[in-house]
């Protein structure tokens, strides 16, 4: 038996009373399941209740682990060797607490919880009216529950007890995961994965009760909201955390475990717009079920990648191939369960509906859900491939960012497309003149803004690959002109929505807008999710023209220029206020200037955490605007013997635009509020109803109590880290103590080294003398910059192309990383290529693929390089996404197609039944009806 | 009886009754007061450990303290739901459908919304007059044969294997209208002609 698991009783009374909970709370688990699905099987009411009941017992008895958990993190008990490992006393309490779900043990006890808490809730709400699968639904999350605690019990107890002496004091939480972000970003994240199972239950006690209709789906459809909103908030602040925490100026690399994120929020997307399609048209049915399954499978997915070691991550937890296994035989017992029912209830789920034509609303949703599941196809495709060609050809391949671009972007931009798109179109069809008076002021929009930009502002005419390298479109203005159609889509359907109802009530426009959107809240709040969308496309779009340098200063007062921007080094110090018993901090300080102006001062920073000595953190420094973000880290520093600075070591990035991404977010949670309104509350303000405020100032309070506390919510996610010139207690740099070496090595060997490209400019100079002797400096100096600018890309791409094996870093390459080892890299790249005549085109293609070709056969394999080259061992996986997409594609033509002829042929016989309908339709009850038309809103 | 005696009388009435009233919400609430005292004693004690100081803790272990109570008492009345009736109900469950009232009158609500949202897209000019009047015929003979089904009792046939109501619905209406004698390709009638089909299929359908 492992040392680990609650089967051998601890000796501490917390780690032995935790252990005995989490026993106790396999037996109840095993009692709910059994009794809940005998109880539905043979329509026993009190089996039934009592399996409701004793699930809230068990979410009681989790309650009870994870206080003692807790309880024994801010005790400092380290006979608890989870406690030992991720905390130790020096760490605030805020730290302590969030150490519970900071390692592998600690999290799958806070996936328990969560989904205890959650199914709790579920449960209660809807035991009454469903009462004839509420049994099933106890049952099926119990399942869940079974295997991660039957992982905990025997393998992964997290009360499990040190063997020797406790020592006396913890190792402490990674000091990277030391963060505010990482406090909320964890339980965002779960909280999504968890919510995923509740649908999941609700789908599969469908099938197992035969209760098919739309009951089960109008119950879960908050549930895949709070789902959908968790995962988005999770992958936003994860991408928070990177962009603050880790240095690279980024905050999204397709690392593996932030795909495996990724994978389930696809699947929902579809799922929340394809369940609009049945509760409208009574349509895909079996495609919903099929949604909300490979939702619940991308979860435990995701759950189990990061804890096995099946994929590569800083983020992940470990390595460990029992655990793998395990996961993979759940996985496939879930899977043939789910499919088997489905199969089995298939004639029950067919629909009488179908689609009429290819430009409808529901062809829209359809071809949405298509997409958005070719992108989890594909990242999960991508993901996983280094371990599949390990596993069948022997060669480890990885795709690196550049790769996953390639493909994500047009599909990206395809989707946005679509969220313009859709709402435009009818249900059933749209006809030809429809079609032009729906989408003319878009469509103009749309060429206005492509025109205007291609005009004004060259660098957006700039083309990137898509799908393959030969095909390159100039993607920022094909993004842009997305962006103006799917705003001014969105706008007019407002705008046209907000006339209708004006006409159709005779009120104002205000009341009628406030109206519309309470009265169609998942339309319209639709809506607003997909202007949130728009927004961060726009954020993303920045990508393209963002900037990196590297600097290199020696004096206090020395200053450097980028991009418009001066910077001026103040100096460079140990600040013992910010220093404590937990870290040492070197902080320097930089004046950032624009025209002579002074903007902001920065502290880029650098920490040495007590326990983690060989991991410092940089801590890096950002001024925010709205069009661009100035970012600085202090790569490194070394010092004089009188520990003044010698020279110290920025890099600066300018991320244009990217604060739009995080605004965005704040939209969409806007959005997904006014979807989740009740309608308890839009009861409460309809007509007849008297307040002191009226309807209108009712509904302008709701926005307003909703607006401050998303307000309070965004100011939480720009939030800048607190001032450090409040805490700052200035030294004489001279007399700095404390400072440990700190040598950087970032500014070495860059593509733009003066020393690399002195042949190349002298050479460049000459020619252009001679070509013309008169030539004014400037112009020699410009034209000599031009001429090197291939130079300097062909080097930059070479370096781009292959991956730092420093073992350190999320996978970045020799031209991003800001190690020794990339560094030295960068010097034999440099060696290499200077050998080629760089200034000849064809002579710059040899230098950079003998420099891919020695650095993959220098490291045995194309895991060295950022995306596989086509040509050897990365076909495989270069041909499968084209396969999937243009199979996919083809298969959703077909189909397609079969389904519009068999809807046109279901339109005559409809056309019959509209005739048959006439003639039944009687006087009093059509009064009766109009009657109720006109209460219902 | 002089005033002050009465007025006596009264407010010992009145302290009667609470007390009463106070006996009675305790009565039917024994568990609750029970668990709640035991919670109470428990924090007591932890405090009392903790040197009367609230810190992390005292406070977790509160926590803990509360979640062992309520899970002690959860499962007793697992426990005794299973074994025992506790509210003298039958035990067999009644099933959730077609013979409810409550689910034609959701999927008459569905069908007034759908008809709304179609009439709603008429007017933004997503859906052309011919298109929005043949689908709003279809919901509205539905949504009168829910009217009609509801005022004889709401008693529509339950089919065990639980078919949804909507298809429940289209199978009225097909019945009726094979009852009514209509064919499957139907010609539009002059009006007398269809008045007096109407009326014999009114006829029909009240003698069925």
């Amino acid at each position: 038996m492992p040392e680990s698991s609650a089967l051998s009783i601890p000796d501490s009374p917390v780690a032995a009373l935790g252990s005995i909970s989490l026993l106790a709370a396999f037996l109840v688990a095993a009692y709910a399941c059994a009794a809940g699905a005998i109880g539905n099987t043979q329509r026993r009411r009190r089996l039934v209740q009592s399996s409701v009941t004793a699930l809230y017992g068990f979410t009681a008895i989790m309650g009870l682990a994870s206080a003692l958990l807790i309880y024994a993190f801010v005790t400092h008990d380290y006979t608890i060797k989870y406690v030992a490992h991720y905390s130790d006393t020096s760490m605030p309490l805020a730290y302590k607490i969030t150490a519970y779900w900071g390692g592998l043990d600690g999290s799958l006890m806070f996936w328990v919880s969560v989904l205890a808490g959650f199914s709790a809730i579920a449960v209660r709400t809807n035991a009454a009216r469903h009462r004839d699968m509420i049994g099933y639904v106890v049952a099926v999350v119990m399942v869940v529950q079974l295997f991660f605690l039957a992982l905990l019990i025997y393998n992964k107890n997290p009360f499990a007890t040190t063997l020797t002496a406790p020592p006396d004091d913890g190792k402490g939480l990674n000091p990277l995961l030391q963060n505010y972000w990482m406090v909320i970003h964890p339980p965002s994240l779960y909280t999504g994965y968890v919510a995923a199972t509740i649908p999941f239950a609700f789908g599969i006690a469908a099938l197992l009760s035969g209760r098919l209709d739309d009951q089960w789906l109008s119950s879960v459809r908050t549930w895949t909201f709070l789902c959908w909103f968790f995962l988005s908030f999770g992958l936003i602040l994860g991408g928070r955390w990177a962009y603050e925490e880790l240095g690279w100026g980024g905050y999204w690399a397709w690392d593996p475990v932030e795909n495996a994120g990724l994978l389930p929020w696809f699947t929902c997307t579809a799922f929340l717009h394809s369940c609009i399609i049945q509760e409208q048209r009574g349509m895909m049915k079996a495609w919903n079920l099929t949604l909300v399954i490979i939702t619940f499978l991308l979860t435990i997915i995701g759950t189990g990648l990061t804890r096995t070691g099946a994929v590569q991550s800083v983020h992940a937890f470990g390595e460990d191939n029992a655990l793998a296994l395990l996961f993979v035989l759940f996985l496939c017992a879930i899977l043939a369960a789910s499919v088997g029912l489905l199969l089995y209830r298939l004639p029950r789920l067919r629909s009488a509906a179908s689609f009429e034509s290819f430009i409808s609303r529901e062809f829209a949703f359809l071809l949405n859900n298509w997409i958005l599941l070719a992108c989890a196809l594909f990242v999960f495709f991508a993901t996983m491939w280094p371990t599949l060609s390990e596993a069948f050809i022997g060669d480890r391949i990885t795709y690196g960012p550049p790769f996953f671009n390639q493909w994500m972007i047009p599909l990206g931009l395809v989707l946005l497309f679509l969220a313009g798109a859709a709402p435009l179109l009818a249900y059933r069809r749209t006809t030809r003149d429809r079609l032009f008076n729906q989408f003319r002021l878009p469509l103009g929009a749309m060429a206005v803004t492509i025109a205007v930009l291609a005009i004004a502002v060259p660098r957006t005419r700039v083309t990137t690959s898509i799908f393959h390298d030969d095909l390159r479109l100039p993607l920022s203005l094909v993004n842009f002109g997305i962006i103006a159609f799917t705003l001014t889509s969105v706008v007019q359907e407002f705008w046209r929505g907000m006339q209708v109802r004006a006409k159709q009530t005779g009120g104002g426009k205000a009341t009628s807008l406030i109206g519309l959107v309470f009265a169609k809240r998942r339309k319209y709040g639709g809506y607003v999710v997909h202007v949130a969308v728009a927004i961060m496309f726009f954020g993303f779009a920045g990508k393209a023209f963002e900037g990196m340098k590297d600097f290199t200063l020696q004096k206090p007062g020395e200053t450097f220029d980028y991009r418009g921007y001066t910077f001026r080094f103040d100096g460079l110090w140990a600040p013992s206020s910010r220093s404590d018993e937990n870290k040492e901090v070197a902080e320097a300080q930089v004046t950032l200037m624009k025209d002579g102006e002074e903007l902001a001062i920065m502290h880029p920073a650098r920490f040495r955490y007590a326990k983690e000595p060989d991991q410092p953190t940089t801590e890096v420094d950002i001024v925010s605007y709205l069009e661009e973000d100035v970012y600085m880290v202090l790569t490194g520093f070394s010092q004089n013997p009188n520990r003044s600075p010698k020279e110290v070591n920025f890099r600066v990035y300018i991320n244009p635009l990217i604060n739009w991404v995080w605004l965005g977010f704040f939209f969409l949670a806007l959005g997904t509020m006014i979807c989740l309104v009740p309608q308890q509350w839009v009861d409460r303000m309809t007509p007849g109803r008297k307040s002191r405020l009226g309807r209108l100032g009712e509904a302008a309070l709701l926005l307003l109590v909703a607006g401050g506390i998303l307000v309070g919510s965004a100011r939480m996610a720009m939030a800048q880290p607190p001032d450090p010139r409040s805490q700052l207690e200035h030294k004489d740099p001279n007399q700095a103590s404390g400072l440990s070496h700190n040598q950087a090595a970032a500014h070495i060997a860059r593509p733009d080294d003066p020393a690399y490209l002195a042949p190349y400019r002298t050479r460049l100079m000459a020619a252009l003398k001679k070509e013309n002797p008169g030539i004014a400096d400037s112009e020699l100096k410009s034209k000599v910059a031009l001429g090197l600018a291939p130079v300097v890309e062909i080097t930059k791409q070479a370096m781009a192309k292959l991956v730092c094996m420093c073992g350190g870093c999320t996978r970045e390459t020799v031209y991003e990383c800001k190690c020794s080892v990339a560094a030295n890299e960068r010097q034999k790249v440099l060696a290499m290529m200077a050998r080629h005549d760089l200034l000849d085109p064809d002579q710059r293609r040899a230098a950079y693929d003998e420099v891919v070709a020695w650095y993959t056969a220098r490291f045995g394999g194309e895991h060295a390089l950022i995306v596989p080259e086509k040509e050897t061992s990365g076909r495989i996986g270069w041909m499968v996404p084209y396969v999937m997409v243009l199979g996919g594609l083809g298969l959703l033509y077909a189909v397609g197609r079969r389904w519009v002829k068999r809807g046109r042929q279901g339109m005559s016989e409809r056309r019959d039944a509209v005739a048959a309908a006439e003639q039944l339709e009687n006087e009093d009850y059509a009064d009766r009806l109009d009657d109720e038309l006109r209460d219902t809103d | 009886m002089t005033s002050s005696e009465t007025q006596t009388e009264g407010e010992g009435q009145d302290h009667g009754g609470l007390r009463q009233r106070l006996v009675r919400w305790a009565a039917g609430r024994t568990e609750v007061i029970a668990a709640g005292a035991l919670v109470a004693a428990g924090w007591l004690l932890i405090l009392a450990i903790n040197r009367w100081h609230l810190g992390p803790p005292a406070v977790f272990l509160c926590l803990g303290w509360v979640a062992i109570v309520a899970a002690g008492r959860l499962l007793w009345i697992a426990a005794m739901r299973a074994g025992s009736e506790l509210d003298g109900l039958p035990d067999e469950i009644e099933p959730v459908g077609l013979t409810r009232l409550g689910e034609l009158e959701r999927e008459k609500k569905a069908l007034l919304k759908a008809i709304k949202e179609v009439e709603f897209d008429r007017e933004l000019g997503k859906m052309s007059d011919a298109d929005a009047d043949e689908i709003v015929k279809v919901y509205r003979a539905r949504a009168i044969e829910i009217l009609k089904v509801v005022d004889s009792g709401g008693e529509a046939d339950a089919l065990p294997d639980g078919e949804p109501i909507d298809q429940v619905i289209e199978r009225e209406v097909r019945a009726r209208l094979a009852l009514a004698g209509v064919r499957a390709k139907v010609k539009a009638p002059a009006p007398a002609a269809a008045a007096a089909a109407a009326g014999k299929t009114e006829d029909e359908g009240a003698s069925s």
